[in-house]
């Protein structure tokens, strides 16, 4: 339900006239025009009031049944594109503008209007003037709400992608907890301090660094084993990793930042929230999409699976950032290799399972 | 156990991560050295929150040096259970990146490290403590931020904790709610609708005096007096009220 209103609002840049505070808008924004209308039209000090009653009442009318149309058919807008919303956005207040005007003159015919009603001109100048004003009332309304809303999305666009980014970073828990693990080997481990100090300033080189641009699979798996020293210095005994690769060559690419926030994952809900030793399987081999002929190259694909163990007592809360870190990854692989490459999860009784398929680049 | 403290003060370490509490042994070391007026004796460690309960209770240390997150039972569940002892303890929490909870430690004046840890602070910490200054009570709001992973339960002069996830269903009776284990009943005095509000969806409310927890239940029941809950394989059965019955049904789907 509110998935559905959050689409809407994105989509459609008419706001939703049902709104009590767009109708009180409208009534305003309403009698300003009608005032403009009658002191631009005004050639005498008489007359004056009587004359912004009756066009108050019109222009009352007009807009208000406009914006009761527009609120109604605002379910079906939200299908259209932004250009037929437009254009039936627009055609709205001008096809009430119509009918409004051509009533107006026929009870005036038949004698039911007095007062400065019956100084209205002739039908066509009626039509043509009332018709000019909607249109460009409406025009400009229109225009104005259609740029706030591109603002608006933009605005939204920005913030979620620079939520996104910092969702794939490394975890400022992970950072620190490193060092103080690092601290503690300084005095009586100094040459492991000195590799794990390397190994984390190599970590941050990557994942610092800007560039969305591939990198070879073969390089990302060794920065993962990096990374995965650091956790294994730090947890010792209850992280335990097997690695199975093969068919590794350097033609698999993949975009960075994929595999090493994956294991961080990993540990983070799979290892970290046991009390005894937990196993991490990292597998990562080529497969045969394709039937028979196993040698063209597009039909294959390259998998890598990360498996961990799915403890009992899981945070419930922590389970949407994931998500979100989840569904940013997989919106980068398909940035850069479209369907083909796939992210899927399974989870099991106790086991949670990320595959990553990486099609197999041409030579070419 | 009435007995005057002896002179150094009692400290037990209490983290998951091997290299922090060794960490920490160093540092407690380096403050004995440096400072003449503090006294340190660094009594045991633990490695996750329900270790360090039952060291508290085999060592009786004064002070724990309390890591906040940690496997079968965080920090902040430990402090929460420390407070309902006679003598508890005090608390200094340690952490490396916990972001929420201190800034209301902060604004509570809770007493706490951040890791990596430096000796001064850690020595100006256990200086506070070791002038008895009372350990402020966990906020309400902290504690109550995650749901418990165990009950504290006071029976006769003893204490036991029973997992959450050993419950099958609460009952609110007079005063007292029971917790259902398969075999074991409790008594705890506490209200349902504070366990309905911390635990969330873990628990749902069947009737106007008992929750359930979802997990446990195996299936629902129709007999001549309506519906009632199945906690298979136990025999134990829980009547649903008949208003509830189609937000039961909806939770079990």
């Amino acid at each position: 339900m509110t998935d559905r209103s959050n689409r809407a609002i994105t989509d459609l840049f008419v706001p939703d006239f049902c709104q009590p505070q767009a109708v009180a808008i409208i009534v305003i924004g309403a009698e300003l025009l009608a005032f403009t209308l009658v002191v631009a039209g005004a050639n005498s000090w008489t007359g004056g009031i009587e004359q912004l009653a009756t066009t108050s009442l019109y222009v009352q009318w007009a807009a208000l049944v406009s914006a009761g149309l527009l609120c109604v058919s605002r379910q079906r807008l939200v299908q259209l594109l932004t250009w037929q919303s437009a254009l039936i956005a627009f055609s709205i207040p001008m096809l009430v503008n119509l009918a409004l005007t051509l009533a107006v003159h026929l009870l005036q015919h038949q004698g039911m209007l007095s007062g400065s009603w019956t100084a209205a001109s002739s039908l066509p100048l009626d039509l043509l003037r009332n018709l000019t004003i909607t249109a460009i009332v409406s025009g400009v309304m229109l225009r104005y709400l259609y740029l706030r809303h591109e603002t608006a999305k933009s605005l939204a666009a920005e913030h979620q992608s620079r939520i996104d980014a910092l969702q794939s970073r490394i975890r400022p828990h992970f950072l620190f907890n490193s060092l103080n693990t690092i601290i503690s080997l300084v005095r009586e481990q100094p040459v492991r301090a000195e590799e794990a100090l390397q190994d984390l300033a190599e970590l941050f080189r990557h994942n610092l660094r800007q560039t969305e641009q591939l990198v070879s699979l073969q390089d990302d798996i060794e920065l993962c084993k990096q990374y995965l020293a650091l956790e294994q210095l730090r947890l010792g005994e209850r992280l335990r990793v097997n690695w199975k690769v093969s068919g590794l060559n350097h033609l698999i690419k993949i975009p960075p930042l994929v595999l090493q926030p994956l294991l961080e994952n990993a540990v983070y809900h799979g290892i970290e929230p046991l009390t005894e030793q937990g196993i991490i399987n990292i597998s990562a081999n080529m497969v045969d999409a394709g039937g028979g002929s196993g040698s063209t190259s597009e039909t294959n694909s390259y998998a890598i699976a990360i498996e961990n163990p799915l403890p009992t007592n899981r945070e419930p809360h922590n389970s949407s950032g994931h998500q979100i870190a989840i569904d940013n990854i997989r919106q980068r692989l398909q940035a850069h290799f479209g369907e083909p490459a796939l992210l899927t999860v399974e989870i099991s009784e106790s086991i949670y399972r990320v595959t990553v398929n990486l099609p197999q680049l041409d030579t070419q | 156990m009435t007995n005057e403290k002896p002179d150094p003060l009692q400290v037990l370490i209490v983290d998951d991560e091997a290299p922090a509490r060794a960490r920490l042994r160093q540092l407690l070391d380096d403050t004995n050295r440096d400072n003449k007026q503090l006294t340190i004796s660094c009594c045991g460690e633990a490695a996750d929150g329900l270790q360090a309960l039952s060291e508290v209770d085999r060592l009786q240390p004064d002070l724990l040096l309390l890591d906040i997150r940690m496997p079968a039972m965080d920090g902040l569940e430990v402090a929460r259970h420390l407070q309902q002892l006679d003598n508890p303890p005090a608390v200094i929490f340690t952490t490396a990146y916990d972001e929420f909870a201190l800034e209301a430690f902060d604004a509570n004046a809770v007493h706490y490290l951040v890791k990596p840890i430096r000796q001064q602070h850690l020595a100006e910490a256990l200086k506070r403590v070791k002038a008895s200054q009372p350990t402020p009570p966990l906020p309400a709001d902290i504690a109550a931020k995650s749901a418990r992973s165990h009950f504290n339960i006071n029976q006769h002069g003893n204490r036991y904790l029973v997992p959450v996830t050993d419950l099958l269903f609460l009952q609110a009776e007079q005063k007292y709610i029971t917790l259902h284990t398969a075999d074991k009943e409790w008594l705890i005095d506490e209200s349902l609708v504070h366990i309905e509000q911390e635990f969330g969806n873990q628990f749902i409310r069947v009737h106007r005096n008992a929750l359930a927890r979802v997990e446990a239940i195996s299936g629902i029941d129709k007999n001549s007096d309506g519906f009632s809950l199945l906690f298979h394989p136990t025999a134990k059965q829980l009547p649903i009220s008949r208003r509830r019955i189609a937000a039961v049904r909806k939770a079990l789907k």
